[in-house]
């Protein structure tokens, strides 16, 4: 079982999170609260995911707050005249379309990642707000979607079922697909990859798509919570939450290194911190800080190996001074 | 004594590195560090660099004890690395290089009219004749290698541990470099040594230990030994000496590979070159011949300008190494580390590599049959591994170069291409790598090989090809070899320069 631990302590980070805040917070632990905790951490689990492909083939997507904007206000305005299926399938495409440019541009001309997404985010978010007028639009949407949001089977939030199904999915395809494999080739040595005869140019596209796609997705589940579409303030900074639910989970930003489970677990390590500071009335201010000092912790402990390595160094300089 | 070793010992979780190893060195002597890959050499180094520290064991320094807490400690006590890949900033010039890491202030302001003098002579010292506002990543590989010794001598170091100096050097390169270190010992510093060419052993050290499994073998003055002594003592074995009747056996008529008028400038012009089944072609050249252009141009890595290549007496179009894997050939590349291997995966996962789509069930990957398949493979290869699904950089060089070839038979490849499959590795890897490239060959495959040891090519190949600025200027046929003038003719010489001359 130490083995277990040392490759997923984000896990153990997890229940003892959770164990600390229902300690602190007696509601914590209720059945509904942590329903809402699900509901909530599902929706960016929904990006991270995405962007955990992306790491893992060595790249970087920084538009998935943008093309969650346009999803939103795609389903929600094409819902005014068409059913809302159709308006479901262009938001879908849309986000895949969007990926696949992104994977185009940074691999047909070898452009930085960085630099493709950050236009592509600017350029979404703007046509998001284009179509919308700015204005928040109120669909005229019909009854079964607002059951993907509040909807219960299992006794699972609907949006969390679909989330873990996506994960199941997901982790699925990485291990036992050649795909999934070259995605991990390509992002640990692409070099290499290439000389090994992969594609190394689908290969990216595809994590980019996937990622335009599954942050569509998450734009269709906030449709449906929300009941309506917003191009200005939706998924505006859940690029770099997503990135952080990534690293929390053990995904590395050098590409080749991570796995699902890590980033569902880094996923909902920074839903339940949301969801507990609220009910400890914590100041929000105090909330980014936390959040940002378990990142640079977790961060730490990946780089350095692993964190009892990094605390047997600590008590070996001490016992030297 | 500069520096003592006394018993020192290394763990790692499962693994004992190093066993109470003894080492010492004194100003002015030059000491060679002997062993195979895994013996333990580099964790000895990294301990006396200070970058890691050792489980038990002490170190002394001038006769007191020290315990380093890492390399700027060391190096402040004048113990500084050269390691085999250099620690060169590339977009830096030459002098802020030397510099680097401890450049030189006066009142807060970088003082550059004493570090550029200071530089310039170290420079002069070592006769490095390029200018200190050269960017470095220009210089030649040889003329880095200057500037990192100049590094240390900036640092006034008083001993130098070198970690195969000579791998990418040419001759006249290697002979510069030993003079300089005759005349750094004859100033009283002490150099470490770090080889596997056993001829530069005798020719440049005083003394030198040897190391096997982690364990300290024995020691010996360089008059005390000869080389197969030596070999002996690095093996623990006996090397059998060579049979002759495995070459030449296994070629056929058949022309598997057939390369004309191949030309990508200005690295390759109008090669021509035939590959019999069966075969081994060995390039001969000295670094920037083209040698490696030349594999990577038949394999698709890159693309040719002009020429035509026939594989099995088709004309192919090779625009891709996925297309040249699907035609049968494969590559084993230069640098294992950068083109050959994916560190960060395992063992296993390297292995089946380019063969990954063969182990698929109907519901994608079966792992357990992948992983028996890589360990099949590995076991043909001899890789010695405690788990296969550890990382593929825990491996020794020499483990990680059979996983790249392991790589190469598991995708089912008829034409091998080997850049420098001996680099860097020591002599028990290098014959098993030959006996596989017979083995291979016996079996109908043929193979293309790079080696910068020339020694090394008369050893293994059936024909020798050799190579001078993106030309050919002599082919030889087994039988024909003839050291010296495969030398010259790698060198740029004509066989007609050579008749003339004698």
């Amino acid at each position: 079982m130490t083995g277990f631990f040392r490759t997923y302590p984000f896990i153990v980070v997890l229940v003892v999170m959770a164990l600390v805040f229902g300690f602190l917070s007696p509601t914590f632990l209720e059945a509904g609260n942590l329903s809402n905790i699900l509901k909530q951490a599902s929706l960016l689990g929904f990006v991270a995911l995405g962007t955990c492909f992306v790491l893992i083939g060595g790249g970087l997507d920084l538009s998935v707050g943008s093309v969650v904007a346009l999803s939103s206000v795609l389903i929600a305005g094409l819902s005014a005249t068409l059913p809302p299926i159709v308006g479901i399938h262009v938001a879908l495409l849309a986000g895949i379309l969007v990926g696949v440019a992104n994977g185009y541009f940074v691999t047909a001309f070898n452009f930085q990642p960085i630099i493709v997404t950050i236009s592509s985010m600017a350029i979404v978010r703007g046509i998001a707000m284009a179509y919308s007028d700015s204005r928040p639009i109120f669909g005229t949407l019909p009854d079964e979607l607002f059951l993907l949001a509040d909807g219960v089977v299992f006794g699972l939030p609907v949006p969390a079922l679909l989330f873990f199904l996506a994960c199941a999915i997901a982790a699925l395809f990485l291990r036992y697909t050649n795909l999934g494999r070259q995605i991990y080739q390509v992002g640990g040595n692409e070099e290499a990859a290439r000389l090994a005869g992969i594609n190394v140019a689908r290969v990216k596209i595809v994590t980019y798509a996937i990622s335009g796609f599954l942050s569509a997705f998450a734009g269709l589940m906030l449709v449906a919570r929300m009941q309506s579409g917003e191009a200005v303030r939706t998924g505006v900074g859940w690029e770099l939450d997503a990135i952080a639910a990534a690293a929390i989970g053990g995904v590395s930003l050098m590409g080749g290194i991570g796995t699902v489970v890590g980033t569902l677990c880094g996923a909902l390590i920074i839903g339940m911190m949301a969801n507990a500071f609220n009910l400890l009335g914590v100041n929000p201010y105090w909330q980014r800080i936390v959040i940002g000092i378990v990142l640079a912790i977790a961060v730490a402990s990946y780089s350095s190996g692993n964190l009892r390595e990094m605390l047997k160094r600590l008590r070996f300089s001490k016992q030297r001074n | 004594m500069l520096l003592e070793v006394r018993g020192v010992s290394k763990f790692y979780p499962g693994v004992k590195a190093l066993k109470g190893v003894d080492f010492n060195i004194d100003a002015g002597e030059v000491v060679a560090v002997v062993g195979e890959n895994g013996a333990g050499k580099s964790t000895l180094m990294k301990i006396i660099a200070g970058a890691i520290q050792p489980n038990q064991g002490e170190l002394l320094v001038d006769n007191e004890p020290v315990s380093f807490s890492g390399p700027l400690e060391a190096q402040s006590r004048g113990i500084c690395t050269i390691y085999q890949e250099l620690m060169i900033v590339p977009e830096l010039s030459v002098v802020e290089n030397v510099f680097l890491g401890h450049l030189k202030e006066r009142r807060g302001f970088l003082n550059w009219p004493v570090m550029r003098k200071e530089a310039q002579a170290i420079l002069d010292r070592l006769g490095l004749t390029a200018s200190l506002d050269a960017k470095a990543g220009d210089l030649s590989v040889a003329e880095q290698q200057l500037i990192e010794i100049a590094k240390s001598l900036s640092r006034k170091s008083r001993l130098l541990i070198m970690d195969e100096p000579t791998a990418s050097l040419s001759k006249e390169e290697v002979a510069n470099l030993f003079e300089l270190v005759r005349s750094l010992k004859a100033d009283g510093i002490a150099v470490v040594l770090i080889t596997h060419h056993l001829h530069e052993i005798f020719e440049i050290c005083d003394r030198l230990i040897v190391l096997r499994d982690g364990e300290y073998v024995g020691a010996s003055n360089i008059k005390d030994i000869d080389e197969a002594g030596l070999v002996e003592m690095m093996l623990g074995h006996k090397v059998e000496t060579e049979d002759d009747s495995r070459h030449r056996a296994a070629i056929g008529d058949e022309i598997v590979l057939h390369a004309k008028d191949l030309t990508r400038s200005p690295y390759l012009d109008n090669i021509n070159l035939t590959l019999r089944r069966g075969e081994v072609l060995g390039i001969a050249g000295l670094m920037g011949a083209g040698r490696t252009e030349l594999v990577r141009a038949i394999y698709g890595a890159d693309l040719l300008d002009s020429g035509e290549l026939s594989i099995n007496g088709k004309l192919t179009y090779v625009g891709s190494p996925r297309a040249a894997l699907d035609h049968g050939l494969g590559l084993a590349p230069e640098d294992r580390k950068i083109q050959g291997l994916v560190l960060s995966m395992s063992i296993g996962q390297n292995t089946t590599l380019p063969s990954l789509a063969s182990h698929g069930g109907t519901l994608g990957i079966n792992l357990a049959k992948e992983n028996r398949a890589a360990e099949e493979l590995c076991k043909r290869l001899f890789v010695k591994y405690a788990d296969i699904n550890h990382a593929v950089g825990t491996l020794s060089g020499g483990n990680q170069q059979k996983v790249v070839l392991a790589k190469l038979l598991g995708a089912g490849t008829d034409i091998y291409l080997l850049d420098e499959p001996t680099r860097g590795i020591d002599i028990g890897a290098k014959e098993a790598i030959f006996d596989l490239i017979w083995d291979l060959t016996a079996q109908g495959n043929s193979v293309i090989i790079i080696s910068s040891v020339i020694e090394e090519l008369i050893r293994v190949c059936d024909r020798i090809m050799c190579l001078h600025l993106g030309r050919v200027t002599q082919t030889y046929d087994r039988g024909d070899f003839d050291l010296s003038r495969i030398m010259l003719n790698a060198m740029g010489k004509t066989s007609e320069d050579i008749e003339a001359v004698q």
